[in-house]
């Protein structure tokens, strides 16, 4: 399939019962932490060239720029790991008396927000946009939470994705109210003659490795198809927010229905299918091989409602379980919530979904050693390791994605607008 | 011809700070976890939000 920049910016959330009291305030401690150890990089960026900051009362975590799914879930996984080790920090050094502190990647907490989980991706300037979007992509993300929906309970009923079920229209520049299938925000981060950096914020924040991993593997596999226009003949659906609202909140595939513009009624399997034909002439190599392999064998279960073997990957679908599970004695919706939040608690000791992981009831697609190792470094085939680098080697002044500022007595700034560059010509010497 | 390039910035030397280090051991260790109850607080956990008010962000 190629390589494709892109990565995911997640709000997560923590919570003390004695600090808020107490005036603390857990998200800018942890920041400060952060910022106090040998993880820290400069600047907001920690050294694997992922970046850290505060953004509306929550601790954001953006990846750094990866090429391919599979790296993206690594990366993933390294910042929720690395939250969760501030956490178990604070814990030990500001709590005292077996206070907790918790941590959740979820979009809803209980004191009733919502918060998003973003996911960007590098596209070509040359697609027409926001039209050729709306008409080729819209379809997939109208529909794709069938299998990247985390799973939520909102308005005392369960949906099966909480971004999917707040959102309003199909497109919209706004990230926190009246939100779009379609963002239109274009920050590219990149050189902008060549690039636009595709902001989805539809998507759901998963505890879920092989959800995670489809929902990069498959969008940015249309994203691809989109870019060589080989999306002619995609769907048009007639009214896809309507069909997100009712669908969301059915569990049963078999009731799912889409409404195309020609009168016509389909399921969103059948939309998820007409991509999955299309992605198979992309399929290159081994990685992709066994993404496209996953992607056809969830989209054959949900058809065949073989929900217990699903459940492996599918977040909503386990989250379902879990709270089945946490309910089976006839308790009642106290519990029944706090189930769905311990399930995106993301320190192993208390969360449902690593509790499940360990019993082997989720399909991992990447390893702790492989974790453990990207906590550490940026991935080898992107601009994160040349931003390493330079900044290993000089004194940094200023620093964002795309450029970096030298604090040599001239404030040099160096430009990175290249998202795929591992190095630069001028500088190769030097580091 | 390519110009002679400038002197390169190197990188100062840091006063020696005691970082923060971080612990592999505190959060990779599943064969030794130990579970815990859950403690939320669900006094306010009844979530508001209606159909198609997405991220909106109350306080």
């Amino acid at each position: 399939m190629g390589t494709r920049v892109q990565g995911t910016e997640h709000e997560y959330t923590l919570y003390c019962r004695k600090m808020g009291t107490l005036g603390f305030d857990p998200h800018v401690m942890a920041l400060d932490l952060l910022r106090e150890s040998d993880l820290h990089l400069a600047g907001e960026f920690i050294k694997n060239g992922s970046r850290a900051y505060y953004d509306v009362g929550h601790f954001e975590l953006s990846t750094c720029e990866v090429t391919n799914p599979w790296d993206l879930v690594t990366w993933e996984k390294a910042g929720e790991k690395i939250l969760d080790w501030l956490r178990k920090v604070m814990e030990d050094k500001y709590t005292a008396g077996g206070v907790k502190i918790h941590a959740f990647k979820n979009n809803t907490s209980p004191d009733g927000t919502s918060y998003g989980s973003h996911e960007n991706y590098c596209v070509s300037r040359d697609v027409a946009f926001p039209e050729e979007f709306v008409r080729t992509l819209v379809p997939h993300l109208a529909t794709r939470f069938i299998y990247t929906g985390a799973g939520d309970i909102i308005d005392g009923k369960y949906v099966l994705s909480p971004m999917a079920y707040l959102t309003s229209t199909i497109v919209s520049g706004e990230t926190m109210h009246d939100t779009g299938i379609l963002n239109t925000r274009d920050e590219p981060h990149a050189d902008a003659r060549r690039w636009r950096r595709l902001h989805v914020i539809v998507g759901d924040a998963l505890m879920n490795e092989t959800a995670i991993l489809l929902r990069h593997f498959v969008t940015s596999s249309v994203l691809k198809l989109m870019e060589e226009n080989r999306l002619k003949d995609a769907p048009k659906l007639k009214s896809p927010v309507d069909d997100v609202w009712r669908n969301v909140e059915i569990r049963d595939p078999g009731k799912w229905k889409v409404h195309l513009a020609d009168g016509s009624v389909v399921s969103p399997i059948e939309i998820q299918r007409y991509y999955l034909g299309k992605i198979e002439a992309l399929v290159e190599d081994d990685g992709d091989r066994r993404a496209f392999k996953l992607f056809e064998e969830v989209l054959d279960g949900l058809g065949n409602k073989s929900s217990k073997h699903l459940a492996h990957r599918i977040e909503w679908l386990d989250r379902y379980y879990a709270i089945q599970e946490a309910t089976a004695d006839g308790a009642g919706p106290d519990v029944e919530m706090s189930a769905c939040k311990q399930y995106s608690e993301i320190g192993e000791e208390r969360s449902l979904f690593y509790q499940r992981q360990r019993k082997g009831l989720l399909d991992r697609v990447t390893t702790d050693d492989r974790i453990l190792r990207a906590i550490q470094e940026p991935p080898a085939d992107t601009r994160a390791v040349l931003r390493r680098n330079l900044c290993d080697k000089f004194n940094i002044e200023a620093i964002d994605w795309s450029f970096l500022v030298v604090n040599d007595g001239t404030r040099r700034r160096i430009d990175l607008y290249d998202p795929y560059a591992t190095e630069l010509e001028e500088y190769a010497a030097a580091i | 011809m390519q110009q002679q390039s400038e002197p390169r910035p190197q990188k100062r030397k840091k006063k020696e700070e005691k970082k923060l280090e971080f612990e592999a051991g505190k959060v990779f260790n599943p064969g030794e976890v130990k579970e815990e109850d859950f403690e939320l607080d669900l006094e306010s956990a009844k979530f508001k939000a209606q159909k198609g008010e997405g991220g909106d962000r109350r306080s």
